[in-house]
């Protein structure tokens, strides 16, 4: 039992990952990115084609990271130059127009047959007590508790941070302060592209191969992770998506639960609506 | 009023063609020297990509009309989009055969064309002879006969090769969780356990695109399986192979028809050598010469042979060696009678068992797989010939 929650981990660190790209994109930019699995996909899989062509793992990651950022920059471009002024429900639409154009366009040019994706740690596991643990698991676990609490400290105690914070009160009062809100809004897309195809890689060794799935399959429990964050904390993000991919994992291993494992996610979305909503739901009851 | 009237005097007739047409003599049949239509509903399109078997039985209608067709009457083959879509796989079907006029199905590969139009076969009265069904309810019609295993026999076939054949036991199996066949993949296995005389250590029928394969693989360890049958999507295996590697398990591992495609031992690269899959017909990366009819026609179409291209094409031939014996008009009706006649078919070697059509209920001729193994990062057939369930 406790080794099935383990073997959650990594599932969930790598969703864990995706969630607070999510979270610090709408706290920052004011967008709930729809596209930043399919961002971070697209960059996956130039990795696995270069990797195809001879490349080594290294460099041929390095080459996707690249790819996902331009990617990311190239979104962050068109949302600062059309849509700076628009509420954050339109940004995020177009947020999801960029996820169908990616989806299209990606599944245009990798295909649907399932494609070699490396591993990025060997297959070895560290034994503690009865318990196995991969070092991907570890890897990936350190990666993502590492993220949100670089990405926490670099809001509240540098001066990035703080032109950042300022950006996110308000784009246009910035700016008129000299802070240079475009370019940042663009990196923060750059950045947290970068970010989101390093949790793809680790993710797609033990996902569904082809680009239309693995762009699509983990945004449900990306965008769960994100709502359990209440979309502000990035910790709590990052304990959602972990504690989502456990759960996923327990409820696979029950034999009567496990046809219904892919409702967690969900089920998670729906009782932090029902949650944050029942002041709205009551008060109009009364 | 005018023009719903005028509507309606253009539409009387048409629908009277319609159902001139509907028992296959307008265009498809009669005694002259015209095309005999026969269709084919697949999906061509969509989210799930299966063309292969009309690609199959086009090649072979191509190389017959070039030899001047059936009894000196081209073949007009009707190849109809259902995008995996169950209203246009309806649309599809009444149109071939109210409005084309085709006198029976040849080399269909579709996800939803039994489902949804197997009862309009049987109250039409149209034979198929499909190319590649997947779905329970195609080996459950009396006016359906694939050629291939299916994926229930395919866990039957598979199960035994590797747990009697192999001794590999306890044997274990994955599924997709397609809840409408749940219970047959239940029936499929517990005719293995009968036949075997053992005991399937652990199942899962609850495997989606989103599962975490590593906590199943977890379970196929504890459960102390030897080997395992997993029958779900290509794209899914190498998650699978890995996770089995990820948890310490070693048993052996037979995949599903689905993965018998160049694509998966590239995919799986090293961790793939060993790894077995199923053939439901000859497999096609022989070299044996029972494949160079087949190699021939698909070559001079352009058309790769894989499982399914091979499929496509034994079901035209058969379909049109049934239409060649036919004396007299041919219909749809003269085709399904023709096809009722037809218990035992000559495959030539490219599948276990004769095929057969017959007069029965349900038709499931094809009760075996070929095993095909992963060697030097290539598929090669593991025995050296099929591997036949028992009939009892």
């Amino acid at each position: 039992m406790i080794q099935a929650g383990v073997s959650g981990i990594l599932a969930g660190a790598a969703v864990a990952m995706l969630g607070a790209c999510m979270v610090f994109m709408y706290r920052m930019v004011r967008v709930l990115n729809f596209a930043q699995v399919a961002i971070g996909t697209a960059g996956a899989f130039v990795s696995i084609i270069l990797g195809e062509h001879g490349w080594p793992f290294v460099p041929a990651a390095a080459a996707g990271v690249l790819a996902a950022t331009a990617i990311g920059v190239l979104c962050g471009t068109i949302m600062s130059a059309l849509f700076t002024e628009a509420s954050t429900e339109a940004r995020s639409t177009v947020a999801i127009t960029f996820l169908i154009a990616l989806v299209t366009l990606g599944s245009w040019i990798f295909g649907s047959d399932p494609r070699p994706i490396p591993q990025l740690l060997p297959h070895s596991n560290l034994q503690v007590g009865d318990i196995e643990v991969s070092a991907a698991t570890i890897v990936t676990l350190v990666l993502a508790i590492g993220l949100a609490g670089a990405a926490t400290l670099l809001l509240k105690r540098t001066r990035l941070g703080t032109l950042l914070r300022a950006m996110a009160e308000g784009s246009r009062a910035a700016e008129l302060l000299g802070v240079p809100s475009r370019r940042m809004a663009i990196g923060v897309w750059g950045v947290s592209a970068a970010v989101a195809a390093i949790a793809v890689l680790l993710a797609a060794p033990s996902r569904q191969s082809d680009f239309t799935a693995l762009s699509v399959q983990l945004l449900l429990p990306a965008v769960a992770a994100a709502s359990l964050g209440l979309l502000r904390s990035l910790p709590g993000a990052v304990a959602a998506g972990l504690g989502l991919g456990v759960c996923e994992a327990l409820v696979t291993y029950s034999s009567d639960l496990a046809p219904y494992a892919d409702a967690v996610p969900l089920l998670a979305i729906l009782l932090v609506l029902g949650w944050t909503q029942r002041k709205a739901v009551w008060d109009e009851a009364r | 009023m005018v023009v719903a009237v005028g509507c309606l005097a253009v539409a009387l007739p048409l629908a009277a063609c319609g159902s001139d047409s509907s028992d296959g003599k307008s265009s498809g049949g009669g005694g002259s020297k015209d095309p005999i239509s026969i269709g084919n509903i697949s999906a061509m399109s969509g989210p799930i990509l299966l063309p292969f078997g009309a690609q199959g039985a086009k090649a072979y209608f191509d190389a017959l009309n070039k030899q001047g067709g059936i009894n000196g009457r081209k073949v007009n083959y009707i190849v109809a989009d259902d995008k995996s879509d169950p209203t246009a796989a309806s649309q599809q079907a009444r149109k071939l055969v109210q409005q084309n006029g085709i006198v029976g199905f040849a080399g269909g590969v579709s996800l939803v064309d039994c489902t949804v139009n197997g009862k309009f076969y049987q109250q039409q009265k149209i034979a198929n002879v499909m190319g590649g069904a997947s779905d329970p309810t195609c080996f459950t019609n009396p006016m359906i006969s694939p050629v291939n295993t299916g994926v229930l026999t395919g866990v039957t076939a598979g199960l035994y090769y590797m747990g009697k054949t192999l001794g590999q036991v306890p044997s274990c199996t994955l599924n997709n969780n397609i809840p409408t066949i749940n219970d047959a993949y239940g029936a499929a296995i517990s005719r293995y356990e009968q036949l075997a005389g053992q005991k399937v250590a652990f199942q899962s029928h609850a495997v989606t695109p989103n599962s975490n394969l590593t906590t199943l693989m977890l379970q196929v360890k504890k459960a102390g399986c030897k080997s395992l049958v997993a029958t779900f999507s290509g794209a899914q295996v190498p998650a699978l192979v890995k996770a089995g590697k990820q948890v310490g398990w070693k048993g052996g591992l037979l995949l599903g028809g689905a993965s018998y495609v160049a694509s998966t031992p590239k995919a799986l690269g090293a961790d793939g050598e060993g790894v077995y899959t199923t053939s439901e017909l000859y497999p096609y990366t022989s070299r044996d010469p029972i494949l160079d009819p087949v190699k021939k026609d698909l070559k001079a179409a352009g058309v790769e042979l894989t499982g399914l291209t091979e499929a496509g094409w034994l079901s035209a031939k058969i379909m049109a060696d049934t239409i060649k014996g036919i004396k007299g008009d041919v219909t749809k009706a003269s085709v399904l009678a023709a096809l009722q006649k037809l218990t035992t078919y000559d495959t030539a070697g490219l599948t276990a068992q004769p095929y057969a059509f017959g007069p029965g209920d349900a038709h499931n001729p094809n009760q075996a797989i070929w095993p095909v193994v992963i060697k030097n990062g290539d598929w090669d057939p593991a025995a050296t010939k099929f591997s036949t369930l028992p009939s009892s």
